[in-house]
């Protein structure tokens, strides 16, 4: 619909999706999609977020058992398949989402940001975690990573945002993309859209200071936040779920491991 | 202490069921996989619901076997103290 729009030179966000709801996704999404959509078929795309998905779930775990209980995990999650074969945007962004904090936890900060830049301009429910994402820079890294990011997290995001806002910045604010998750948040109290979204930031960085770890302070965000609006993150969820328990295996592990060495 | 990689498992199911209530409805789902085939198969909706319950249940406890199990994939407890 939105790449359609866009080679007819009519605002992409105008019009609606096949379920009758006014598009949600932010620039980078629809541009993620474009080479699937020349081929034909904007779900392939999902081929791309699978293998994203279980090579990072390789990559951080330790042992054969933890992988195989990631990949079993993953093969009884719901989520996965819902969006697998509906909403191929969700899955975007949680494949993203998890490599970007994989990469963030392994030190490469700029990697880790620079898909996070990315994400910025895919969903507003990823900005929720970005302010985290800064604290554990400035915890981290140096002066010097922490000004990167930040200027990572205003220029990417700015190039694939600012032309759509000059093109239509009414439709582009009040009705869709940012409107649509607005409109899911605003009928709990008066101005609850912008208290969630405030108290959900909070409570990520109250997170992190707490437990001083990316995953856990990520799957907070986002069971906090899928009180609200379950049905978008859910898949984000499940990943961080299976990324803590791994975690938390890991640490048992090392400390059994480091009981044997001390005895 | 119960095995942490377990009580992961017992939440993807958990955030898996909710996941199906919340978008399709189980009852729904059971009409999307069961009902459009055999149309004869028509219960009310908390049968319906009872039988979708009832079968990603069992899909969890076949994985939790296999995942879990002495003759399964052999994911050992790591709690217990050596």
């Amino acid at each position: 619909m939105w790449l359609g729009n866009i080679l007819n030179s009519t605002f992409p966000y105008e019009g609606v999706t096949q379920l009758g709801n006014n598009i949600s996704d932010l620039p980078f999404l629809p541009i993620y999609s474009l080479p699937f959509y020349l081929l034909g078929n904007v779900g392939l795309q999902n081929i791309i977020n699978i293998i994203i998905i279980i090579l990072v779930l390789w990559k951080f775990t330790n042992n054969r058992n933890q992988l195989n209980f990631a990949l079993m995990s993953l093969s009884i999650s719901v989520p996965l398949f819902i969006f697998l074969f509906t909403h191929s945007d969700h899955i975007t962004v949680a494949a993203l989402a998890l490599l970007g904090i994989y990469l963030l936890n392994e030190k490469r900060f700029i990697y880790g940001i620079f898909i996070f830049s990315l994400l910025i301009a895919s969903k507003a429910y990823i900005w929720l975690f970005i302010p985290t994402t800064l604290y554990y820079i400035y915890k981290n890294g140096n002066k010097s990573d922490l000004k990167k990011s930040i200027l990572l997290y205003v220029l990417i995001p700015a190039v694939f945002i600012i032309p759509f806002i000059l093109w239509n910045p009414v439709y582009f604010f009040t009705i869709a993309p940012i409107g649509v998750d607005a409109a899911h948040l605003n009928y709990y109290f008066p101005f609850s859209e912008y208290i969630i979204t405030l108290g959900v930031i909070i409570i990520s960085l109250l997170s992190y200071y707490r437990t001083n770890n990316l995953y856990i302070t990520f799957l907070i965000t986002y069971l906090i936040f899928s009180l609200f609006l379950f049905s978008r993150v859910m898949l984000i969820d499940t990943l961080a779920i299976i990324m803590v328990g791994i975690l938390y295996d890991k640490k048992i592990k090392k400390s059994t491991d480091l009981s044997i060495v001390n005895n | 202490m119960f095995n942490k990689l377990k009580l992961s498992y017992l939440f993807v199911y958990l955030i898996s069921l909710i996941s199906l209530n919340q978008i399709y409805h189980l009852e729904r789902v059971y009409d999307l996989f069961f009902l459009n085939i055999i149309p004869s198969l028509n219960f009310d909706p908390i049968t319906k619901t009872l039988i979708i319950l009832l079968i990603y249940t069992l899909i969890f406890i076949i994985g939790y076997i296999l995942l879990f199990s002495k003759n399964g994939l052999k994911i050992s407890d790591n709690n217990i103290s050596l």
